[in-house]
């Protein structure tokens, strides 16, 4: 077999994976990317598709966040375009645009007396500045013990959306310290695409010294002595060994186990894996249209379907994102479950269902271009966090990703800071063979 | 002949945007278009999950 030599390995070439290798090269490691799909960026890339760019996954990144940061301090180019972050909720027929200042209240005012919105504000501010509710309570539940308003409940199911979770899957320590983390944030996307925004990340990486290899299987991370030492590839239908001093692995606790052996692994370790990262699931439905579907520029918060729904006519924000002459609107949706068996035909139907009620003259107007439902191997989240530390039991054998983001941030930042969490461990311990 | 391995599929529609010949649907799980697929394979490279398989009788 024919072999190979780095100073760091990374398997995935998602947000995780290239955040990873792009700060290593730039502290004058060598690093190699490889990913089995033929394009970089995984489940935060683009495609074009009929003239529209769609999202493989992340639709929208943090401005001014972790993600940002690491593109500044590694010389990637950052040109993500930033949307209006005001939100609207579309509750009984009604539209109601929610102030960027005393939000919460105003919403809820329409819908409840002062005292019952006094309850429920006074419970979230003890949560803030006293003590995060537990994590053994969803939100919903924890909701329910400070206002039986099914109102109420809806503009918290419609908020925990925006966050891509489900209102009954959503510990509620969670969507606090979310609340907290997510304060003054502001979001876009890349005018071109996710895959441009991910094409910078490459750049960093090959100028310095580094390699991204698609279409490249990993078939395993070879450990030896209780130390990772590499990983054999699939390329071009020839097995390759690659030595390295460390191995990341970007393709999920769960995978990185696999590719190792779980034999290498302690069992509490596999015992925390097996009981903690569990993928969180996700739908996205893409409409095409020749007029707006909605008119509000931002996100659109659809509360009361049979399933929590946020939408936005996303090209308004972004022309590019949509051939001449049409308008792109995209619907997210959480199924009904991450972790029951659900029938995902009809969770579709139910969600598109719901979306043809928010939408007057949907079937009229609109076209379904695209469906994608995120869940397992490929989900919205590998694991809500918190869940699992970056390093393992194997010696120089690390994860990244949303399978072990630290607690706070989800998602694109989290793939961020455990990037950064462990390069700057792989810094202390390992030096650059140069 | 392409099959889908509907335990593996994850219903992400990624093939659906690969498929040079427009014969595959993502509805929650994806399913081939039998009469309009060329058995180009182009799909099994972009399945994250590795549902999709050339079956033996294909292969033969």
């Amino acid at each position: 077999m024919k072999q190979d030599r780095y100073d760091v390995v990374v398997v995935g070439a998602g947000m995780g994976g290239l955040c990873s290798a792009a700060l290593l090269t730039h502290s004058g490691y060598t690093a190699l990317v490889v990913d089995k799909l033929p394009f970089v960026g995984g489940r935060a890339s683009s495609v074009k598709y009929k003239g529209f760019t769609l999202p493989t996954g992340a639709l929208y990144v943090e401005t001014g966040g972790v993600v940002e940061k690491l593109f500044k301090e590694v010389g990637a180019p950052f040109a993500v375009r930033s949307f209006p972050m005001q939100l609207c909720f579309r509750m009984g027929g009604r539209d109601y645009l929610m102030p960027q200042k005393g939000g919460l209240r105003d919403l809820m005012s329409h819908f409840a007396d002062e005292r019952e919105t006094a309850a429920v504000l006074t419970a979230i501010r003890r949560a803030f500045a006293w003590q995060e509710p537990s994590m053994a309570i969803s939100l919903r539940d924890w909701l329910l013990q400070h206002t039986q308003n099914e109102k109420i409940l809806a503009i918290f199911r419609g908020l925990v959306n925006y966050q891509c979770v489900n209102f009954r899957d959503m510990p509620a320590g969670e969507f606090i310290r979310q609340l907290k983390f997510a304060t003054g944030a502001t979001a876009g996307a890349h005018p071109q695409g996710f895959l441009a925004l991910m094409q910078e990340l490459v750049g960093v990486v090959e100028a310095g010294g580094g390699r991204v290899w698609t279409s490249t299987r990993a078939r395993s991370i070879v450990v030896r002595d209780g130390a990772a030492r590499g990983i054999v590839v699939e390329r071009n239908g020839k097995d390759l060994e690659i030595a390295a001093g460390a191995v990341i692995s970007s393709a999920g606790p769960h995978a990185t186990v696999d590719l190792a052996g779980s034999g290498h692994f302690e069992k509490g370790y596999l015992k925390e894996l097996k009981e903690k990262v569990h993928p969180l699931a996700y739908v996205c439905v893409e409409v095409s249209s020749d007029r707006p579907l909605v008119d509000f520029p931002g996100v659109m918060v659809v509360p009361e379907g049979r399933r929590q729904m946020t939408m936005m006519c996303t090209s308004l924000a972004y022309p590019e994102f949509a051939p001449p002459g049409k308008h792109l609107l995209q619907a997210w949706a959480a199924p009904d479950s991450s972790f029951e068996p659900l029938d995902t035909a009809a969770e579709v139907d139910t969600i598109v269902g719901d979306l043809k009620q928010a939408i007057p003259g949907f079937d009229d107007r609109a076209e379904i271009l695209h469906v994608s439902y995120w869940q397992k191997d490929w989900p919205m989240y590998r694991a809500l966090p918190g869940a699992l530390t970056q390093k393992t039991p194997v010696e120089n054998l690390y994860n990244v990703g949303d399978g072990v983001a630290p607690l706070v941030p989800l998602g694109l930042p989290a793939c961020a800071e455990t990037a950064r969490i462990v390069v700057a461990d792989i810094r202390q311990r390992l030096k650059p063979a140069g | 002949m392409l099959n889908v391995d509907r335990t593996r599929c994850v219903g992400c529609g990624l093939c659906v945007y690969f498929c040079p010949s427009d014969a595959l649907r993502a509805w929650g799980v994806c399913r081939i278009v039998t009469e309009d697929c060329n058995e180009c394979l182009a799909c099994i490279d972009y399945c994250p999950a590795d549902a999709l398989h050339q079956s033996e009788a294909g292969r033969s």
